[in-house]
């Protein structure tokens, strides 16, 4: 439940496009997948009991890590990392490449010097990940939460958040490297994985309401009244979009692939959640009205794309 | 009155001035038991049980002639034979006072209960039981004739009975118990002859009737002073501060390989094996080693001779039963222990799946230990005891129905161990030679059958101890004590292609040997007030072809100016090996446990709750724990044998991590140290009321002595750090068998590691935790009572009990639970009212 300011989500997205890969198509969903020399634009989603903080009231800093995850708790210093050279796509150690609730990323090239013995391709995609710690408005300040952080000290009131930064899609990668004389070390039957296209961010534009008899496509952001003590069903109403469907030739046959969506809800009201707190397309509440409750979902598909949307159910008396 | 009286007992003058009027009065009183009879063997300690009170016991003096009864011409006489037993255990009762007379007019056969004022009788013929209790009377006239018979401490009981003519009968009579003593306070007139400053012995009645114990040995330790409240009440030895392993369980002389069932439930030996229990918190004897906290000490009794006997007893988790008696010249003793506690939790989680519709996933522990004893007196005051016993636990997880999943997982330890002991005692010469074999295996299964684990030891260990006491003012020991282990090892890891075959499995083999080598002199020294007690130990430690070794000097000093204050002042080192790999690798205990959507992180202390399963002791060096432990007691002996003391304790640990790779010393190197005062006050506050209070401050640490440059810090509280221990326990023995207790317990909380925050993840939330122990427990606090009632028969003796933890329902904070981001603190967790009962039969 919302009780405070809380990371809910981070938005990432392809901006700016390197001098690598296929061009961007344009489409409703953002690119999430970054190939070397791309540009990110990076923007946590805070929400509190109010609705959405606007990312630039935050005091923020950003650092980038190698590797997955882990880029706040590796032992040192967080408020002594030095700024970020920006010519490693996975700097040696972390980091700090901008302060700000909204900033951009530009990734570095490829490196010049690749270690063959054992090298593949998946060892540059395993990562970096990028780490926000931040102090909401009324909060303790930046740099006292990354004073805590590092003393270990209780970080009541500061915002952190991480996410691995993709970089992708797989094929374009392989070329690349390829192209400069590596053997990316992937395997005869991979075809699947290098069909992938560009990773796309979903969406939530649209959710289903159900209940009793009664279904209902409403847009993200609407306010749904909805009977007291009723069971509520709310779905997600995911598209082709989200799913980032495509076809690979397998055996004479085309097989489809899809991303594996996955919801996280979360409510700003003391609600009964009869299932689907976390992971499920579908949540069902029950509510005691009169009251307003905002909800919350966050849609994941497996790739690091993200998006979120919200709605307000008027809950009748 | 009074004539009768000294005619029918030739009682004293003081008995006869305490005789109320009337036959009555007569009967009640009589002189007790004497030495007379079954008298003890004089050359060991005597260990069969249950002891026998005597208070008070009084010579008799001789019999004065009995008044006559008619003669047999006129009515003819018949004979009597009888027996006089103790009622409930069938234990014959010696020196019992038999009388005969006739029956009052109107009484009818069988058991007759004697009115407050009666007529003297016509005539009166009385003996004494014999050894075996039995009694015989010739010549009696045939008529109505009514036997009583009486004896101190028992109630009497009175029989009508028909005497033919020319016709024996038989008669057995059953006396119960007037008051059960089961509190009897050890207070040694003399100092023992082992070196101690603080030890304190808990007998069998006690430990069964201890609230809040269960009847269990080592927990009925928690109630003693230096020995700390664990997690959720269960059964690990915190000795002043000291974790767990730090801390040896000795039985007949050689070290128990673990002192506690799965999860600590319950002890590996149950108390009606002991002879008695002896809890040492520091400054141990040079005999004992290998251990730099506490020791406890146990001896295992001998059967009882006076008869077959033996219990059986069920409760909510697990049935036991024992049988003894005579063997030949000997005793013997078998019992056995067998827990279903799994039962009990499969089933709960059954009916709460069935209501929920949720998986329930549980960890079962099953258990079952036994003992054979047998003991046999040798010629020339020796004696030979042969000792099997065992234990194995299962831990497994529990398939559910309605998981996704299921489990695999099972962890199996086993150990059996059969031991053999001679000792003679001579002309001031004591000799002690006990070898011992011990076979273990530990067998882990995990991650859905891919991985698997089993080790076996075969342990070979001696103890050979002679004693020289030169008069009464000087006493020599010296011993030696070793084990050899040989252990095989097997780890089989599945394949991570396909698993179908047994030969999918990668296997790891290893073997190798461990030893330990012990020799230790001691002496004692008493002049007049002033004992010393010098001692040392060498000890060496090897592993394979790393080998380690110490010296542990220590000395006590007990000062007695007169027979109720004592002084006790000790020093010493004391060592411990342990392999940098040889510890719990189990490690059952997740540090991220959800619960109900909450999450839990189980403090240090919990870590030892995990079954001491140790596989591979692997290629690492050996560290050599060392200890100094100082201490002082002064102690004030009540007239009643209870006790005030108060002392003060030190225990200095040197950790001696083993240097790094490259042969520097390790930064992680460190100090554990605790220091602290304990008071302990035992007294029984009337024949019927027993209590103590015992009270320990401690301060554990553990000090860092070279700190890494940016470790956060060079000083941290001990995982077992409990700052205030408090414990006020009550028995009181009311009428009908029943007893009551009751303990209240104070106890200040452990440290643990806060999580301060968390890392917002796409999913979830990853905590951040703060500094290790840097934060604590809140203060605990709860009542348990125990109720026991005996039902005493004539065969045999049904005991129940109640016993009630935590009665006022307090939840005593163990863990602390917190909210799904970690952002917050959802509660705590802590054990609600805890009720369990059982019931026994003895025999």
């Amino acid at each position: 439940m919302i009780t405070g300011p809380r990371e809910l989500a981070l938005d990432v997205e392809v901006i700016a496009q390197g001098p690598y890969g296929e061009p961007i198509a344009t489409g409703s969903r953002t690119p999430r997948d970054a190939l070397p020399g791309d540009t990110l634009a990076l923007a946590p989603v805070v929400v509190d009991a109010e609705g959405r903080l606007d990312p630039t009231e935050l005091e923020a800093t950003w650092m980038l890590c190698n590797g997955i995850y882990g880029c706040l708790l590796r032992g040192d210093e967080v408020s002594q990392r030095p700024t970020c050279t920006g010519d490693e796509i996975q700097p040696r150690s972390p980091c700090r490449f901008a302060d700000g609730g909204r900033v951009t990323l530009t990734l570095a090239d490829l490196p010049e010097q690749i270690p063959l013995e054992g090298f593949t391709v998946f060892d540059l995609l395993t990562g970096p990940t990028v780490a926000m710690v931040a102090s909401p408005p009324g909060g303790p300040g930046l740099e006292a939460c990354l004073s805590r952080l590092d003393a270990r000290a209780r970080m009541d009131g500061c915002l952190l958040t991480e996410r691995v930064l993709g970089l992708g899609p797989l094929g374009e990668m392989v070329a690349l490297l390829e192209q400069a004389g590596i053997d990316p070390g992937i395997g005869p039957d991979a075809d699947t994985l290098l069909a992938r296209p560009r990773n796309r961010n979903p969406a939530v534009e649209e959710l289903v309401v159900s209940h009793g008899d009664e279904t209902r496509v409403v847009a993200a952001g609407s306010v749904v009244a909805v009977p007291s003590d009723v069971e509520i069903s709310l779905t997600v109403a995911a598209t082709d979009d989200d799913y980032d469907t495509y076809e690979v030739e397998l055996e004479d046959q085309r097989v489809s692939f899809s991303d594996p969506l996955t919801a996280q809800w979360w409510l700003d009201t003391e609600v009964e959640q009869l299932e689907g707190t976390s992971g499920e397309l579908t949540t069902r509440l029950l509510a005691e009205g009169p009251a307003r409750v905002r909800v919350y979902v966050v849609l994941r598909d497996g790739y690091d794309g993200e998006g979120w949307g919200w709605l307000d159910l008027e809950v009748g008396g | 009155m009074v004539g009768v009286l000294d005619q029918a007992f030739g009682a004293s003058r003081r008995l006869a001035r305490l005789a109320p009027c009337g036959l009555a009065g007569l009967l009640m009183l009589a002189p007790g038991p004497t030495a007379r009879a079954g008298k003890p063997d004089r050359s060991e300690p005597d260990r069969s049980g249950p002891h026998r009170t005597e208070p008070g016991a009084v010579e008799p003096d001789r019999d004065e002639p009995d008044r006559p009864a008619p003669g047999c011409a006129e009515l003819g006489c018949g004979r009597l034979i009888g027996e006089a037993r103790i009622a409930g255990q069938r234990v014959p009762l010696p020196g019992a006072v038999v009388i005969v007379m006739p029956a009052p007019a109107g009484a009818s056969p069988g058991p007759y209960r004697a009115a407050a004022e009666e007529a003297e009788p016509a005539w009166v013929l009385s003996q004494r039981s014999d050894a075996d209790g039995g009694f015989r009377f010739d010549d009696l006239p045939a008529s109505l004739v009514r036997v009583a018979v009486l004896a101190p401490g028992y109630e009497r009981r009175d029989h009508v009975m028909e005497i033919e003519r020319d016709v024996t009968v038989r008669l057995p009579l059953y006396l119960p118990a007037l008051a059960e003593n089961p509190f009897r306070t050890v207070v040694a007139s003399q100092p023992p002859s082992r070196g101690h400053v603080s030890e304190h012995r808990l007998t069998k009645e006690e430990i069964a009737t201890l609230p809040g114990s269960q009847g269990d040995p080592l927990r009925a330790l928690q109630n003693l002073p230096g020995v700390a409240r664990p997690p959720l009440g269960l059964g690990l030895l915190v000795i002043r501060g000291a974790a767990p392993n730090q801390s040896r369980v000795f039985m007949g002389g050689h070290a128990l390989p673990r002192a506690f069932h799965n999860l600590s439930l319950a002890s590996v030996f149950p108390a009606d094996v002991l002879d008695e229990l002896r809890y040492q918190p520091g400054n141990f004897d040079a005999a004992y080693g290998n251990a730099t906290g506490g020791v406890v000490l146990i001896e295992p009794r001998r059967g009882r001779r006076d008869g077959l006997h033996g219990y059986g007893e069920v409760d909510l988790a697990a049935a036991s039963a024992l049988l003894e008696g005579p063997l030949g010249k000997g005793s013997f003793i078998v019992g056995a222990q067998r827990a279903y506690i799994d039962g009990v939790l499969a089933t709960a989680a059954s009916v709460t799946e069935r209501v929920t519709g949720e998986p329930s996933s549980l960890l079962l522990p099953r258990y079952y230990d036994y003992q054979a004893l047998f003991d046999h007196p040798l010629p020339d005051g020796a004696w030979l005891s042969v000792r099997a016993f065992g234990s194995g636990d299962v831990l497994r997880a529990r398939s559910s129905p309605y998981a996704a999943q299921s489990s695999s997982f099972r962890l199996q330890t086993d150990f059996h161990r059969a031991d053999l002991v001679y000792r003679r005692r001579r002309n001031g010469w004591s000799v002690r030679l006990t070898p011992s074999f011990r076979y273990e295996i530990n067998r882990l299964v995990a991650g859905s059958d891919a991985f698997r684990r089993r080790r076996r030891d075969y342990i070979g260990s001696a103890r050979a101890e002679v004693v020289r006491t030169i008069g009464r003012r000087a006493e020599l020991t010296v011993g030696t004590d070793f084990e050899l282990d040989a252990y095989s090892t097997l780890d089989e890891q599945a394949d991570p292609g396909f698993l179908t075959e047994a030969s999918d499995y990668v296997q790891e083999r290893m073997h190798g040997l461990q030893a330990t080598l012990g020799s230790y002199a001691s002496a004692l020294l008493r002049l007049g007030p002033v004992t010393l007690r010098p001692g040392a130990r060498a000890s060496a430690f090897t592993v394979g072809d790393r080998a380690a070794f110490s010296i542990d000097p220590r000395g006590i000093v007990d000062v007695e100016p007169n027979e109720r204050w004592r002084v006790s002042l000790g020093l010493g080192r004391y060592s411990q090996v342990r392999s940098i790999a040889d510890r719990n690798e189990v490690d059952l205990v997740d540090q991220s446990t959800g619960i109900q959507g909450a999450s839990v992180f189980l403090p240090s202390a919990f870590g030892n709750l995990d079954p001491a399963a140790t596989f591979a002791p692997q290629d690492t060096q050996l560290n050599v724990r060392e200890a100094l432990h100082a201490s002082a007691t002064v102690q004030y002996r009540f007239g009643d044998g209870g006790s005030a003391e108060l002392g003060g304790f030190l225990r200095n640990q040197h950790n001696n991590v083993p240097p790094v790779d490259d042969g520097s010393s390790n930064p992680f190197d460190s100090v554990s140290r605790a220091v602290g005062l304990e008071a302990l006050v035992r007294h029984r506050v009337t024949d019927k009321l027993y209590g103590w209070v015992a009270y320990t401050l401690t301060f554990a640490d553990l000090l860092l002595l070279q700190t890494p440059p940016g470790f956060p810090y060079t000083k941290r509280p001990s995982d077992y750090d409990q700052r205030h221990n408090l414990v006020a326990l009550l028995s009181y023995a009311l009428p009908e068998h029943w007893r009551i207790g009751a303990r209240f317990r104070l106890v200040s909380g452990l440290p643990y590691t806060p999580v301060v925050g968390s890392v917002a993840l796409p999913g979830g939330f990853q905590p951040i935790f703060g500094l290790r122990n840097a934060a604590r427990l809140p203060l605990s606090h709860q009542l348990d009572l125990r109720v026991d009632k005996r039902w005493i028969r004539d065969r045999a003796t049904v005991s129940a009990y109640v016993d009630v933890q935590n009665v006022y329902n307090r939840v005593n904070p163990e863990l602390v639970l917190y909210a799904a981001d970690f952002r917050s603190e959802a509660g705590y967790v802590g054990l609600p009212i805890f009720p369990s009962l059982g019931v026994r039969v003895d025999w």
